[in-house]
Parts: structure tokens; C-alpha cells; sequence
């Protein structure tokens, strides 16, 4: 269970994203949301990532302006991909993590947020950021938390 | 009375003839009673005979279909995927060419404002200086002609002083002197009116020059302006023209080539279909043919059990899954999800209860059945349903788990069951069959409704055919969550290492928006990783 010494670890983690832009904002398999910031990099295959990129994973979340909500994760397709775009070249302006499910707040210029919300408390990762360095910051299970290589496979 | 008495008993089965006939009578006697008593053993042989029979048909046609059916999706999947991709391909191409016409048309019109707006400056320049070299040369010559003219005043006036200095001197007469002296003065003051009218006149005719030159420069300049504006906006004008054309030419060339390319896409997705039609009637004729012989065949043996038996289950029977069917159809608030699990759980029930009663064959064959339909369906769920069916503690049941794991043709046992399910509303209790062996091969079940044999779903069937060769990914969210990650894991299990972070966010790059099923994202990985 992730307490307030974990949720300020992961916001030190992610402070430097902080004034980026969004790009390449876009919707994934299912519900999965990608958002990368930073230079772009190389690329391994036909998609460009950035030096940052944020995968919301197993997580629900949802789209909002000001008041106003613009689509959730079990909304229809054509609703969650307008949502997603509507991130694009926004700048971060913070993000807030909370315990102890690590639910997560990620707020945008223009008054955009992104809110991630944590459905499991025992399987699967909620979110994950891919960091500069090679490693990623995975959100789960549950109140969980790990930074690995993301190179690292293993023997399952 | 004694011999007669003796002679009447041996009459009437004394002696040993009327001990054999006892004997006999008896043996008839304790078969007939034995065959009363168990009917069960013998007509279970006979089911059991035909069952294998009709499966082992069943057997050898589904495993020739799925083979046509294997065989046949990937070529196509490989030609639309080789459509898809030199349509994305040549798109690119299209796009990169415009955009570098685009750069060249743009270099060419900035370079050709660049060279005007030289050509006007130049201009400016040279009609400046000619300007600035007209005013020096005016004020030049100004200068000259005052120079002379105040050299011949003061020349003159040296001379007149020096002739009224020489006048003084010889002192002869002082009229001469004073007339000498009053000339001189008039002289002077000539000189002197003449010369300042002299720099007053040259003043102003050089101020006149000025204004006029500096009235010609302004219009000079105003129409290099004029020009130079003039040849922007013609310039502009040809740029937003040129521009325009290579949009234009662009939107026709992309729309040509989208046109082409889903004329192309569509013709290969139409003959895909007629191929998988021409499969799918074949195996649908086929699943008729072994459905309606293992239907004649199992109905024969379970009828004559089910008559024989009648007393132990036919009210089982009858009450059993018509509750069942009942019960779960009734709810219509309950998603077809939630139905599928709750007639199981009564349908495991009944099939409990009648086990006791039934040949064990027709028993085994049901449990059978259900756990392999419950394990197609919970990993469709991504192992939703495995911690249930982990509990249910049948060997028979879990042989049948075993089964359903291995079926292929997953989303097509998925939709028989919905197909199945739906319909439920209706009182009529259907469900499907995995046939062991046969790599996945199901077949419409029969179920026991009053004492009968139903045969349903090969309509089901087609139409489940029909949505596998459709479908990819299922309609739920979060459905579509869970099977990417229990397609991950499964991957993993195949190729017997953990995915990196790194690998997974391959799988899901070359995924999205492509709509691929469960096992194609397996085989994704496999082909990657593997």
C-alpha cells in the first residue's frame, strides 16, 4: 500500500516532465491511452515515442475540462480517441499522485486534466511511464509501486 | 396311493427330469429377473459403440475442415496485410513527393522575391545616388559661380580703392577727389547690391533644383514601391496558385490511390469470403451429416434408457433442466455473460442429480461438454471463470477444461455459445459440444427435455463461423484490456520467458487500431519474440 513517502518518491520521478508538451497523444488497445513528451527517439518499429512516454494500463480514467467531461475509458471508441487527441501539444502543468491506490492526476494547460483511477488492489499494473534513463515507473498492483529496466525480461 | 402319489410327482417335475426342468426354469427365471432389474450396463454399451462410431466420423470431418479452415485464413490475412501495407506504403511515397514539390515550388518563389526585392533596392539605390550626385553637382557649380562672382567684386573693389589711393596722394584737386571718392562709393555699392543679389538669386535657384530633385526622387520612389508591391502581390499570387495545384493534385493522387487501394483490399476481402463461405458450407454440411448421425444414434440408445429408466429420471429430467432453462432465461436483467455461468451452475446440477440414473456415457459426455465449453468461455474472459471451475471435482469435468484449452477456434465456441444462449429466452435449452480429438471441432449438443433429443444449432454454428472470420477484438473495453494481457501472458508461456516492458510496448505499437483477436496478438509475439 503506497503511503505519502511513496507518493512523493513517484512525484519527484515525474517532476521533470513538468512544463512538456504532450504529443503523439492517442488511443491504444482497448482502453489504453499513450502520451509521450520529450525529444522523439529513435525508432524500433513504425511508431515514434518520445523520451517520456505514459501508458495508462489496467487503470480506468477520464478526460475532463473545467467542468466539463469529455469521455471516460468505457466510453465508445470515436469518444475516448477525441479525448485523447484533445491532449496534444497541452503542457503539463502537474501531476498529482494519490494514496494509497495510486490514483493520479494529471493536469494540463487550457484547463485539460487527465485523471487515472486504479481498479485492481491485487493484479496488473495501473499506469506506466517510460523514462530517459531506460527505466520505467510501473503504478501497481494494487497500492505497488517498481522503477525497472524496461529491457529487463526474465523467466516467467 | 404312495406309487401313484410318487408316480404324480415324477409327472409333474419329480425325478431328474423334473429337477432339470426346475433347474432351467429357475436359470430363465433368475436372467429375466437380472435383465429386469439392470438394464442400464447393456443399452450404455450399445450407446457407448455408436457414440464412438459417430465421433470418430465427426473426428476425421473436423479435423479435414479445420485444416481447410487453418490453411485458408493465413494467405488471406497475408494478402490484406500486403494490401494494407503498399497502400500505406505508396500513400507515403505520394505524401513525400508533394511535400518535396511543395519545398521546391516554395524555394523557387522565395528566391525569385528575394531576386525582385534585389532588383527593386538596386533600383532605389541607383536613383538615390543620382539624385545625391545631381544636388552636389548643383551645389557645386552654386558654389563656383559665387566664387567668381565675389573674386570679381573684390578684384574690382582692390582696384577702385587703389585708384582712390593713388588720387589721394597726387592731392590735385578735391573735387576730383570727392567725385573720385562718390564713384568709388557708387561702385561699391553696386558691386555689393549685385553681388547679394547675385547669392540671393543663386540661393534660390538651388533651392528650387533641390525641391525639384527631391520632388523627382519621392516620385521615383514612390513608383519603385509601387512596382516592387506590385510584383510581391503577382508573386504571392503565383505561389498560393502553384500551391493550390499541388494540393489539388495531392487530394486527387491520395484519393486515386485510397480509391485503388480499397477497390483492391475489397476485392481480396470478397474473395476471402467466398472462399470461406464455400469452407464454411462445406463444414456446415458435414456438421449436419455427424450431427444428424450422432443425434439418430444417441437418441436411439438414450431413448431406450431414458424409456427403460423412465422411473428413476424422467421427472429428474424433466423438472431438472426445464428449471433451469427457466430460471436463467427468465432473468432478463442479467447480461448474456451472467447467463452463460448461471445455466452451467444449474445445468451442472441436474447433470449431478441424473448422473445416478443415467447410462454413465451420456453422463461423462455432458460433463465433458461443460467443462469444455466453460473453459472456452472463461479464456475468452482472459481466465475469468478458472478459480470457479477450479472447485467443480470431476475428473471427467476437468478432462473436459483440458479440452477447451486447446481448442483453435476459440471465438468461434464463443459465438456458437452466445448463439446458443440467445436462444434461452425461448425455453429451449441448447448448448455446444467440443468433441475430444478433434482439435476444437464443436458440434450443435443434444439435450435432454422431456425424455427427447433435441438437435439445434447448426445455423448457430455457421453464423459463429461467419463472426470468427469477422471479429478481432471483443466490443467491451475492458474486455479488450484483459485479453491483451492474457494474450501477454499466454505469449510468454509459448515462447518460455517474460516479456520486457520494452517488448510489451512493441506488441501493443504493432496492435493498435488493428483489431487483432486473442490469438492473433499471441501469435504476434511468437513471431517477434519467440
Amino acid at each position: 500500500m503506497a503511503d505519502a513517502n511513496d507518493v512523493a518518491q513517484i512525484q519527484a520521478m515525474l517532476a521533470p516532465l513538468v512544463g512538456r508538451a504532450a504529443w503523439g497523444c492517442r488511443l491504444g488497445h482497448g482502453s489504453f491511452v499513450t502520451l509521450e513528451f520529450g525529444e522523439p527517439q529513435p525508432a524500433t518499429g513504425d511508431v515514434v515515442h518520445g523520451a517520456w512516454h505514459l501508458w495508462v494500463y489496467g487503470c480506468a480514467w477520464r478526460v475532463e475540462r473545467g467542468d466539463e467531461l469529455l469521455a471516460g475509458s468505457d466510453d465508445d471508441r470515436d469518444a475516448m480517441a477525441t479525448a485523447a487527441h484533445a491532449l496534444d501539444g497541452l503542457e503539463l502543468e502537474g501531476v498529482t499522485v494519490h494514496a494509497p491506490g495510486l490514483d493520479a492526476t494529471w493536469r494540463f494547460s487550457g484547463g485539460f486534466c487527465l485523471r487515472l483511477f486504479s481498479m485492481s488492489a491485487l493484479q496488473g499494473e495501473h499506469w506506466l511511464v517510460y523514462l530517459p534513463d531506460g527505466q520505467v515507473l510501473s503504478a501497481g498492483p494494487g497500492g505497488a509501486w517498481s522503477l525497472e529496466p524496461a529491457a529487463a525480461g526474465g523467466v516467467p | 396311493m404312495s406309487q401313484r402319489g410318487a408316480a404324480a410327482a415324477g409327472g409333474y417335475g419329480g425325478g431328474d427330469k423334473g429337477q432339470a426342468q426346475g433347474a432351467a426354469a429357475k436359470d430363465v427365471a433368475g436372467k429375466g429377473q437380472s435383465a429386469v432389474q439392470q438394464p442400464g450396463p447393456a443399452i450404455a454399451g450399445e450407446a457407448t459403440q455408436s457414440a464412438a462410431l459417430a465421433a470418430q466420423k465427426i473426428t476425421t470431418a473436423g479435423q479435414r475442415v479445420t485444416s481447410r479452415l487453418q490453411a485458408e485464413l493465413p494467405p488471406t490475412q497475408q494478402r490484406l496485410h500486403g494490401v494494407a501495407r503498399k497502400t500505406v506504403t505508396g500513400l507515403n511515397q505520394l505524401n513525400q513527393r508533394s511535400a518535396q514539390q511543395l519545398a521546391q515550388t516554395h524555394g523557387k518563389v522565395a528566391a525569385g522575391l528575394q531576386r525582385k526585392e534585389a532588383e527593386a533596392v538596386a533600383g532605389l539605390d541607383r536613383q538615390t545616388a543620382t539624385t545625391r550626385n545631381a544636388l552636389a553637382s548643383a551645389a557645386a557649380r552654386h558654389r563656383g559661380e559665387l566664387t567668381t562672382t565675389t573674386r570679381a567684386a573684390a578684384g574690382k573693389l582692390r582696384s577702385d580703392t587703389t585708384a582712390l589711393a593713388g588720387a589721394a596722394a597726387r592731392g590735385q584737386d578735391p573735387r576730383a577727389i570727392a567725385a573720385a571718392l562718390e564713384h568709388a562709393r557708387s561702385l561699391i555699392g553696386a558691386n555689393v547690391e549685385r553681388f547679394v543679389e547675385r547669392i540671393t538669386s543663386g540661393m534660390a535657384g538651388f533651392h528650387t533644383r533641390a525641391a525639384q530633385s527631391s520632388a523627382t526622387a519621392q516620385q521615383h520612389l514612390a513608383q519603385g514601391a509601387k512596382t516592387a508591391q506590385g510584383q510581391a502581390q503577382l508573386i504571392t499570387t503565383q505561389s498560393d496558385t502553384a500551391g493550390q495545384q499541388l494540393t489539388a493534385q495531392c487530394l486527387a493522387h491520395a484519393s486515386q490511390g485510397a480509391g485503388q487501394a480499397g477497390q483492391a483490399i475489397t476485392e481480396e476481402a470478397t474473395q476471402a469470403q467466398t472462399r470461406h463461405q464455400h469452407v464454411v458450407q462445406l463444414a456446415t454440411t458435414h456438421f449436419v451429416q455427424a450431427t444428424t448421425q450422432t443425434t439418430d444414434k444417441l437418441s436411439a440408445g438414450v431413448d431406450q434408457a431414458t424409456a427403460r429408466n423412465q422411473a428413476h429420471v424422467g421427472s429428474q429430467v424433466t423438472t431438472g433442466m426445464a428449471s433451469a432453462a427457466a430460471q436463467v432465461g427468465a432473468d432478463h436483467d442479467k447480461s448474456l455473460l451472467d447467463k452463460v455461468v448461471d445455466f452451467f451452475k444449474s445445468a451442472w446440477d441436474w447433470v449431478s442429480s441424473v448422473a445416478k440414473a443415467v447410462a454413465s456415457v451420456v453422463v461423462d459426455f455432458l460433463v465433458f461438454a461443460s467443462g469444455a465449453i466453460l473453459q472456452i468461455v472463461s479464456d475468452c474472459l482472459g481466465g475469468l471463470l478458472d478459480p470457479l471451475l477450479d472447485r467443480i471435482g470431476s475428473d471427467e469435468f476437468q478432462r473436459g477444461r483440458d479440452a477447451g484449452d486447446k481448442i483453435a477456434l476459440v471465438l468461434a465456441g464463443a459465438a456458437l455459445i452466445i448463439g446458443g444462449i440467445a436462444a434461452l429466452g425461448g425455453g429451449l435449452v441448447i448448448s455446444v459440444v467440443e468433441i475430444a480429438g478433434t482439435g476444437g471441432l464443436a458440434i450443435p449438443v443434444v439435450i435432454v427435455q422431456d425424455g427427447a433429443l433435441v438437435t439445434v444449432g447448426v445455423g448457430a454454428i455457421t453464423a459463429g463461423i461467419l463472426l470468427m472470420a469477422s471479429s478481432g477484438t471483443p466490443g467491451n473495453n475492458q474486455a479488450q484490456n484483459r485479453q491483451f494481457r492474457a494474450a501477454v501472458q499466454e505469449g510468454e508461456r509459448e515462447i518460455g520467458r517474460k516479456l520486457s516492458k520494452d517488448e510489451i510496448r512493441r506488441v501493443h505499437d504493432e496492435i493498435s487500431g488493428n483489431n487483432y483477436s486473442y490469438h492473433e496478438i499471441v501469435q504476434l509475439i511468437v513471431d517477434m519474440f519467440g
